[in-house]
């Protein structure tokens, strides 16, 4: 994976990208069903209610609600972007982000709306 | 003013194969001068859709007539911003510069779409370019006479005569969006090359296949064994030519 912007962030963000990509890769893989049946609820809720409509052989780990994975991203994000928030800070890139925020809200009919 | 750049282009991947090669775009041999990626946020929205913000670095890639009159324009930092709906399978995507933005903004957006037959996929891109050069006056960027100054030695290179003198900044505006646009061929051509790059890379690993992504194999130790790849071969510049420095 790419560098970070601060090297002392490295070991921290590899973690976390390797988590990422892991979780990812596990949930992108392709569902046997239609995606318009794949119950997304599942994402959303933590995996608390699985669908009956579907037997767990087809889906990916995810969508079954073993959400093991996803938890152990949380906390590898969290180290990781309390490592990188002081980077951000020191470079100003706070400050660039805020402008292109409001940049954005001034001046985008952006497609997306948010 | 804008000026817009239009894209088609096709992967002969599936969705969910591309849209994993687009986070693992950085580092590739055609892309060697992003110098960092980072992730500054991440979360799956009401509906099931996973937004990612992320920021990359880059090293200076504006046009030389530029490039010669602001040698602190060395480096730049892009926003991108993702949302991947698995449901639609639809994914949408949108960089833009963070710095230098007086100057020059330029937003690229992409919306990846499956085939209908699902095994290749579409990609829509456009770039706006917007020049508020003299618009408004900010720190450290250069003053409206030397841009002129660039813009004329622009024009007077490519011989492009008889738009009469006192150029104003439209006409500045207009050179800058220009400059950006001939830039953006390249651009998208590259970063096209690097995604198909990774995409093939990928396929070799094992990790993605003819039905779109794959099962790795059982537990840790085959999930690492092929994340070791993942890292240690996409980058690789062996067997392609004119990579370092695009």
């Amino acid at each position: 994976m790419s560098a970070s912007l601060s090297p002392e962030c490295l070991p921290a963000k590899e973690k976390y990208d390797a988590c990422f990509i892991r979780w990812y890769t596990e949930s992108t893989l392709r569902p046997s069903l239609p995606p318009s049946l794949v119950p997304l609820q599942t994402l959303v809720n933590g995996g608390g209610s699985t669908s009956t409509l579907l037997t767990d052989g087809v889906l990916p780990e995810f969508l079954r609600g073993e959400r093991t994975e996803d938890e152990a991203c949380k906390k590898l994000f969290l180290e990781y972007s309390h490592c990188l928030k002081k980077a951000l800070d020191s470079k100003g890139i706070g400050k660039m982000l805020d402008d292109a925020r409001k940049n954005a809200e001034e001046s985008d009919g952006s497609r997306r709306g948010s | 003013m804008v000026k817009i750049y239009e894209n088609g282009f096709s992967y002969d991947y599936t969705w969910h194969a591309v849209t994993l090669a687009y986070f693992l775009r950085y580092p590739n041999p055609y892309s060697t001068h992003v110098i960092s990626s980072d992730v500054i946020s991440r979360h799956i929205d009401d509906t099931g859709c996973l937004h990612t913000v992320r920021i990359h670095h880059k090293r200076g890639k504006l046009p030389a007539a530029l490039t010669r009159l602001l040698p602190s324009i060395s480096d730049s930092y892009i926003l991108e911003t993702s949302k991947v709906n698995p449901r639609t399978m639809v994914m949408e995507t949108e960089t833009r510069n963070l710095d230098h933005t007086s100057i020059l903004s330029v937003i690229e957006q992409q919306t990846y779409t499956p085939s209908e037959a699902g095994d290749i996929t579409n990609v829509r891109t456009t770039v706006r370019f917007d020049s508020r050069f003299g618009n408004r006056r900010s720190q450290n960027q250069p003053t409206e006479a030397e841009i002129q100054e660039a813009h004329q030695q622009q024009q007077e290179k490519r011989g492009l005569f008889g738009f009469g003198f006192g150029w104003g900044k439209q006409g500045v505006q207009r050179t800058i969006e220009q400059l950006g646009a001939r830039r953006t061929a390249e651009h998208v051509g590259s970063s096209t090359k690097g995604m198909q790059l990774v995409l093939d890379r990928l396929r070799k690993i094992g990790l993605i296949g003819a039905r779109g992504v794959e099962r790795v194999g059982d537990g840790e130790v085959g999930w690492k064994a092929v994340w070791r790849r993942v890292r240690e071969e996409i980058p690789k510049a062996e067997g392609i030519d004119a990579g370092v420095g695009v």
